[in-house]
């Protein structure tokens, strides 16, 4: 269900084209690893961390920039 | 995958009389119907639910909704109350049995009850001793076949929310008129409620907040980072300080837009309050200026019509219209005839008396000069009865002379023998009459003329009294408030005018507030950009990386939002009109148009046009809730997981006629994977089934799952009531 979200923001044009994000990457994306890009990887941490699994913003925050380092 | 209802069994719950095996319905995906007469259990089915929802049940004498444990002694079953001997225990319960892909759930609520004298009242709480139980959840997998008791109540409270979530539960659980009150067309709110409510559109206002976070704390992050690091240019920090100072204008800004937003939706509820009263004020204001003018034509008829009655004695004795000669046309034949004669006979005997002593005489016609006036004539030498010259020692001269030496004539004689003389009483009376006696032809003339003119003044008095009854009945049918009141009218107005300058103003200053906020988001996603560039070499990649990200998916979010919303009022509205159309299908008239607009703040506004797009208003009570639930099944099939609970309805469409219940029926199974409808429109007491012709075509379609029979033996006293179901689909 919450897929759903995670392919409808994929789907904004601007970030599709600046991260190469394809129509295949959208349909398979999901929110459990593996990840295709680091965009969907972001998208798909906040949105479990936020909306599954119910974390306050700091949570959040925390397991996105853990992403990067 | 959806809740299904399987089972649901009562037990000694009002006039479910008797234990659980006697007392169960057994549903499925799709459509299933309860049919009952009147008393035969539906309410009592429907309170089940809200018992295990609520702890409550609708008291059926003050249509209130109270609290079960006030209630037990109530709803525990008549006949088993009046059956029981002191000190048996009574028990109560309501069980329900549903199941998702996984698992089956069992849930029940229930209490015993304890009698505790001989002749106990059997609404008496005094009489009866109560004792409540638990929850009681058990749960078992959808293979296996054994249920296990769940103590947690947690998890208890989470399987409940399974069955239906709380939210939703007023969509999910309503009641005949209750239906009307799940989406208020006049409250703004009310229909954003719903579609927030039973869409996932709010996930992408969370998502929103969330990237916005998540990039702020990326930049606050990088900042630090940079800001720590001496090779930092002063430019660079400056742009910062700019781009902070952008930043703060646009928390100001956004603050800003949200009291705007609260204006109008504060302002939109109230214009949408006042609308009817003020369309009826308006209309109001026209019916009493028609009726100010009315009243002074009333007025003014009125005054012309006591004139004209006023003036009828005056008719009588004016000589212009000279009434009272009225059938006196032969009295004034009698009256010359007997003046003819009078004279007649007063000159023979004129003649007669002068006689006497001779035989000449001058026989002169009645009213002859008198002796002064003849001396005159013979003087002026001129006859004043023929009006001609008589000069002197003439013929005609000598013959007035004659006259004057007459026998008897003379200034100092007098004729005594003409006593009684009448000529000036008859002469006075033709004189008093003459004007009279010249109308008599007309008067009758007059008088019709006169009483055409009294019945025209009265049918002009009573075709506007009637039409002032028309425009006070119809004005009466405009409420407003205080009856009659046109301080109100006029407060209404003015009210009106109010809110809706002030919602125009809430608009202007929203549209105003989001293009300075477009302009500062531009400016500040510039300023990063620059900042970008001016970042010492040796900043740390990552920083960089993370914010880029993070700033892309918060843009992303926000313009999918956008997206999201607008793809879903336009579909919303075509969900909406194939709803309707399919709803009141079988009804003889035509439906408008549903149609949703986005507003300045975002949300959305609801109206029910026709054709040319003018906005429809007085559609009947069938039509209305037509309307209610065609939203409704729009807003849940926009919705990208439609729903996922079951529907239970009580009478939803009482009395609204079999077209629309057959409309109701075809659409609520494309959108509810279950619903169970409770209903007595559907029942014949006549037929051999008890199903009427729409029952029995229910009976033979497909996407009917199964339908029940409540029924109440014959004849019954109310002690011994109870509900005998039968399943014939």
């Amino acid at each position: 269900m919450i897929d759903k979200l995670l392919k409808e923001i994929l789907r904004d044009k601007e970030l599709s084209l600046k991260y190469n994000i394809n129509e295949d990457m959208i349909k398979k994306a999901k929110l459990s690893p593996p990840y295709e890009n680091k965009v969907i990887e972001y998208l798909a941490v906040i949105i479990r961390a936020k909306m599954v699994e119910v974390h306050g913003d700091v949570t959040v925050y925390n397991k996105v920039k853990n992403l990067i380092k | 995958m959806a809740s299904i209802i399987n089972q649901i069994s009562f037990q000694n719950f009002f006039n479910y009389y008797g234990s659980f095996e006697n007392n169960t319905y057994e549903f499925s995906k799709g459509v299933n119907i309860v049919v009952a007469d009147n008393g035969g259990g539906k309410s009592k089915f429907f309170n089940g639910f809200l018992w295990l929802f609520y702890d409550e049940i609708l008291d059926s004498d003050t249509k209130l909704r109270k609290n079960i444990k006030n209630q037990a002694v109530k709803i525990c079953s008549d006949k088993a109350k009046y059956e029981a001997a002191v000190n048996d225990l009574i028990e109560c319960n309501v069980a329900l049995e549903f199941s998702d892909n996984r698992f089956r759930y069992r849930i029940c609520k229930g209490f015993r009850i304890k009698k505790s004298k001989a002749n106990a009242s059997l609404i008496d709480n005094s009489d009866w001793q109560v004792f409540f139980k638990g929850l009681e959840v058990s749960k078992k997998d959808i293979a296996l076949l054994e249920f296990h008791e769940v103590y947690d109540e947690d998890e208890q409270r989470r399987i409940l929310d399974k069955l239906i979530q709380p939210n939703l539960r007023e969509y999910s659980l309503f009641q005949g008129e209750e239906i009307d009150k799940l989406i208020d067309f006049n409250q703004a709110d009310s229909l954003n409620r719903a579609v927030k409510t039973l869409t996932d559109i709010n996930k992408y206002d969370e998502l929103e907040k969330i990237t916005k976070y998540v990039a702020e704390r990326a930049e606050k992050d990088l900042n630090e980072s940079v800001a720590s690091n001496d090779a930092a240019s002063q430019s660079y920090r400056r742009k910062l300080d700019e781009k902070n100072v952008r930043k703060n204008s646009l928390d100001i800004e956004s603050e800003r837009l949200k009291s705007y937003e609260h204006s109008y939706t504060e302002n939109k509820n109230e214009v949408d309050k006042l609308e009817s009263l003020n369309e009826n004020a308006e209309s109001r204001k026209v019916f009493d200026d028609k009726l100010k003018e009315q009243n002074a034509k009333l007025k003014e008829i009125k005054e012309e019509y006591d004139r004209l009655v006023e003036k009828l004695n005056e008719r009588f004795f004016d000589g212009n219209f000279a009434w009272i000669a009225m059938g006196c046309e032969n009295e004034v034949s009698n009256f010359k005839e007997k003046l003819n004669n009078y004279r007649e006979i007063r000159t023979i005997k004129k003649v007669a008396v002068l006689s006497e002593n001779s035989n000449q005489i001058n026989l002169l016609p009645p009213d002859s000069p008198d002796t002064v006036t003849l001396q005159t004539m013979i003087e002026r030498e001129h006859c004043y009865v023929c009006n001609r010259d008589a000069k002197k020692d003439t013929e005609p001269w000598k013959h007035i002379l004659s006259l004057l030496n007459r026998k008897g004539s003379g200034q100092n004689k007098t004729v005594d023998i003409f006593k009684n003389d009448l000529n000036d009483f008859f002469g006075e009376i033709q004189l008093g009459a003459q004007s009279y006696v010249g109308r008599i032809g007309a008067i009758q003339n007059s008088i019709h003329r006169t009483r055409e003119k009294e019945q025209e003044l009265l049918e002009r008095i009573t075709k506007i009294k009637d039409k002032i009854k028309g425009l006070r009945d119809d004005r009466s049918h405009l409420i407003i408030g205080d009856e009659d009141n046109m301080i109100d009218v006029r407060q209404i107005m003015a009210q009106y005018k109010g809110a809706l300058s002030r919602l125009q103003k809430a608009e202007e200053d929203i549209i105003k507030s989001k293009n300075r906020i477009e302009s500062l988001t531009e400016n500040i996603r510039k300023d990063e950009s620059e900042l970008s560039r001016m970042r010492p070499q040796d900043t740390p990649k990552e920083y960089e990386i993370h914010l880029d990200i993070s700033t892309d998916i918060r843009n992303a979010a926000q313009r999918t939002k956008l997206r999201v919303f607008d793809n879903m009022i336009s579909k919303l509205e075509e969900e909406a009109n194939k709803h309707f159309r399919n709803l009141i299908k079988y009804n003889e008239l035509a439906g408008g148009i549903l149609k949703f607009e986005k507003n300045p703040r975002g949300t959305i506004d609801f109206n029910y046009v026709d054709e040319a797009g003018n906005e429809v208003g007085g559609a009947s009570e069938g039509f209305q809730r037509m309307k209610v639930l065609a939203v409704l099944m729009a807003i849940i099939s926009v919705n990208p997981y439609g729903y996922l609970y079951p529907l239970l309805a009580d009478a939803p469409l009482s009395a609204f006629g079999q077209g629309f219940i057959k409309g109701f029926f075809e659409e609520t199974e494309k959108v509810f994977p279950q619903s169970i409808i409770l209903i007595k429109d559907l029942y014949d007491s006549e037929s051999e089934n008890k199903l009427n012709k729409l029952g029995n075509e229910l009976l033979k379609n497909v996407s009917v799952s199964t339908i029940y029979l409540n029924q109440i033996p014959k004849n019954s006293k109310q002690v011994e009531v109870y509900t005998k179901l039968k399943k014939i689909k």
